[in-house]
């Protein structure tokens, strides 16, 4: 990560005044939560545009093997991103994308405002649970 | 790359622990008879307090059961691990048999002993393992003296 | 008055919960070996655990989130990867070792063999994981454990004479024979059963599965310092007795039936069968624990849903980590490997890994981000910090000791 941002009166998202983050800092390996608290997944990686004044900004939070592989670099970088092409068939979905102004807080965990509709994001979690926890009597039970 | 040292590590210990070696000199070969002796003289006791945990009735049968197989099997593999071991020359000959006798003598005793909680005979165990006292004291000095 | 059953409940539990396989084998290895003249090992890795597990509490309590979950952050996603894959096999080795301790304490109760309990054991560990309260099992288990209070009792019965013990615990010496290089080891050995990773990644999950948070800092604290400290006594007593029969008789203790075999002698079959039912709940708690620990830390390193407190269909990866780790340890231990061996070898890797662990802790322990007022006090960092020297030799003198000594020979 190159250069601190601001986070930018970004749709819905206002930071606490005077608050300055820092991407790599407040953004890259934090998890994600939807306002229950469930877990999502982490940043692996951001999205980043230039705006018309030269200023790098993020656009979006990346998760995935296609978005930590190229982090990652290197043998094991490239393997991630191999399996992940693998999966989903060249030319796979890329990395999973969660639009920036769905963040509602930046705290020890970033919590959005929603479920994010890319499905990419829950991909192997899906699969996992109808291939095999499903199976399992008492998967749907209450929390135990 | 730390993973790749740690593995090497491992695999030369494991190497190392696992290899019994020739015996170059009758000096190697007698400590290594005197280190048998200590492990074996190590079962034997142990059998001894499994046995007096059984004569005051201290101990139900299955846990002595384990105990007393464990020992048996552990002395036999200890026996077959010394006399794999070629003596060097023929006077080593001498410390083989007579280490061998004691241990030999040693296994059957766990043997009968293992056979009679097997049976259930836990009162027979103490006279039964009368004769492993002598056999300590035996395997003590043995190791004492080729130490 | 609820507060105060709480609080002696969680105390209890953390007493008995103190005590797996590593510690049985290795105070007891100890004991029978040195008699008592690496007992001052215990107390330092006490008082060690006891620092670090108050840290992940406050961390759980006060920023919501388990240290593993963390530990990302801070050392960045490779040097994350490598700490997750060391944690991770050592944990699982742990694992391996603790189903293999429940099958060793099965074994003495019935005399059926171990490697028949072997597989049985692995799924009624995962069934307990699957079905049971996280709460109704730490408690279970933590009080089960309690039973290992029959070792000081067999302690006391045995009549040590205590001038002699002081006198033997605060001046070390070896015998004629022993080296100074394997009393090291054995020294890292019994610290790092002491200090085993998964004990602080648990209890941090732990801290966030029970929703821990500023009113429960009370509570979590007398867990550690009046529990963990207790507990340790009871590792002492293990260390003891074996010291006590074994010792004098120059008779190194290889074997589960020979660590519980004083208590028949000094209590008879009752003591007996306490012991095995505190082995057995010792074990098989911690089994619990390292299962669980293995799905901790994959899941929170990726970040995926994880916990007992959602429905197993909400957290898929993490319960299926957690079944597979037990499968591999399954199937380690049905090679028929010694699990005595497997547990020796598990608290030495672990005593290697805990910079990995350790260091981290105390970064996040120090950032306000995460922790708001809860911060590190000069106290916390002072002992921290000399804990983490501390650990940062043990570490790097695991494995030259270990070539050296022949694992200990």
């Amino acid at each position: 990560m190159e250069a601190p941002v601001n986070s930018p009166g970004r749709a819905e998202f206002r930071a606490p005044a005077g608050r300055v983050y820092d991407a790599y800092l407040h953004l890259l390996d934090r998890q994600i939560i939807d306002p229950d608290g469930e877990m999502i997944a982490k940043v692996d990686d951001v999205e980043l545009e230039i705006s018309d004044e030269g200023v790098l900004y993020v656009t979006a939070l990346l998760t995935g093997p296609a978005a930590l592989g190229p982090r990652m670099g290197g043998p094991l970088g490239k393997a991630m991103v191999a399996i992940q092409a693998r999966l989903h068939g060249t030319g796979g979905p890329g990395p999973g994308r969660i639009p920036y102004h769905l963040i509602t807080d930046i705290g020890s965990a970033i919590t959005v405002s929603a479920q994010p509709a890319d499905l990419t994001i829950r991909g192997l979690e899906d699969w996992v649970r109808t291939r095999i926890i499903d199976a399992i009597p008492g998967a749907s039970d209450a929390p135990q | 790359m730390i993973g790749r040292a740690v593995a090497a590590s491992v695999f030369v210990v494991t190497l190392l622990a696992g290899c019994a070696g020739p015996s170059f000199s009758h000096r190697d070969y007698e400590r290594k008879a005197a280190h048998t002796a200590e492990e074996a003289n190590a079962v034997v006791q142990t059998a001894l307090l499994t046995v007096q945990a059984a004569g005051k009735r201290r101990a139900p049968r299955q846990f002595l059961d384990v105990l007393l197989t464990d020992a048996e099997s552990t002395l036999a593999d200890i026996q077959a691990s010394f006399e794999g071991v070629q003596p060097p020359e023929p006077d080593a000959d001498q410390l083989r048999s007579d280490l061998g006798d004691l241990l030999s003598r040693a296994g059957d005793v766990l043997s009968t002993l293992r056979i009679e909680v097997r049976r259930g005979r836990l009162g027979a165990l103490p006279e039964t393992a009368g004769p492993l006292t002598g056999l300590h004291d035996k395997l003590e000095a043995f190791a004492e003296e080729h130490r | 008055m609820r507060r105060f059953f709480a609080i002696t409940l969680g105390i209890l539990t953390a007493i008995g919960g103190f005590v797996d396989i590593g510690d049985l084998v290795a105070n007891a290895l100890v004991g029978s070996r040195y008699g008592f003249a690496l007992a001052w090992v215990v107390p330092v890795g006490v008082i060690g655990i006891c620092l670090y597990a108050e840290m992940c509490g406050r961390v759980a309590a006060a920023s919501g989130r388990a240290v593993f979950d963390l530990i990302r952050e801070r050392l960045g996603p490779r040097w994350g990867l490598g700490n997750l894959t060391a944690s991770f096999l050592v944990t699982a080795l742990t694992l391996a070792a603790e189903i293999g301790g429940v099958a060793l304490a099965l074994e003495l109760a019935s005399s059926v063999n171990y490697l028949l309990w072997i597989p049985m054991v692995g799924f009624l560990v995962w069934l307990v994981i699957w079905r049971v309260r996280f709460e109704r099992m730490e408690q279970v288990f933590g009080l089960g454990g309690l039973a290992l209070i029959v070792f000081a009792v067999a302690f006391w019965q045995l009549g040590p004479d205590w001038g002699q013990l002081i006198h033997n615990a605060t001046h070390p010496t070896l015998e004629p024979g022993e080296g100074r290089a394997t009393y090291f080891y054995y020294a890292i050995a019994l610290f790092g059963a002491a200090m085993t990773p998964y004990e602080v990644f648990f209890f941090s999950s732990g801290g966030v599965e029970e929703h821990w948070s500023a009113e429960d800092f009370a509570v979590m604290r007398s867990n550690v310092f009046i529990g963990f400290p207790l507990g340790g006594l009871l590792s002492l007593a293990i260390m003891g007795v074996a010291a006590l029969v074994f010792f004098p008789a120059g008779v190194q203790v290889e074997t589960l039936g020979q660590m519980a075999l004083p208590t028949a002698l000094a209590l008879g079959k009752i003591g007996l069968a306490v012991a095995l039912l505190g082995i057995f709940a010792a074990t098989f708690g911690a089994a619990l624990e390292t299962g669980l620990s293995a799905g901790y830390t994959v899941a929170q390193y990726f970040g995926w849903q994880w916990g007992k407190f959602v429905r197993p269909l909400q957290a898929a990866r993490f319960h299926l980590v957690i079944l597979l780790s037990l499968i591999a340890g399954v199937m380690l231990m049905l090679t028929t490997v010694d699990p005595i061996k497997v547990t020796e070898y598990s608290i030495v890797f672990s005593a290697i890994a805990l910079p990995l662990t350790y260091l981290p802790i105390l970064v996040i322990a120090n950032d306000p981000d995460y922790m708001g007022e809860k911060v590190n006090g000069r106290f916390a960092n002072l002992f921290g910090t000399v804990y983490l020297v501390l650990i940062l030799v043990v570490s790097a003198a695991a494995i030259p000791l270990m070539i050296a000594t022949k694992a200990g020979q």
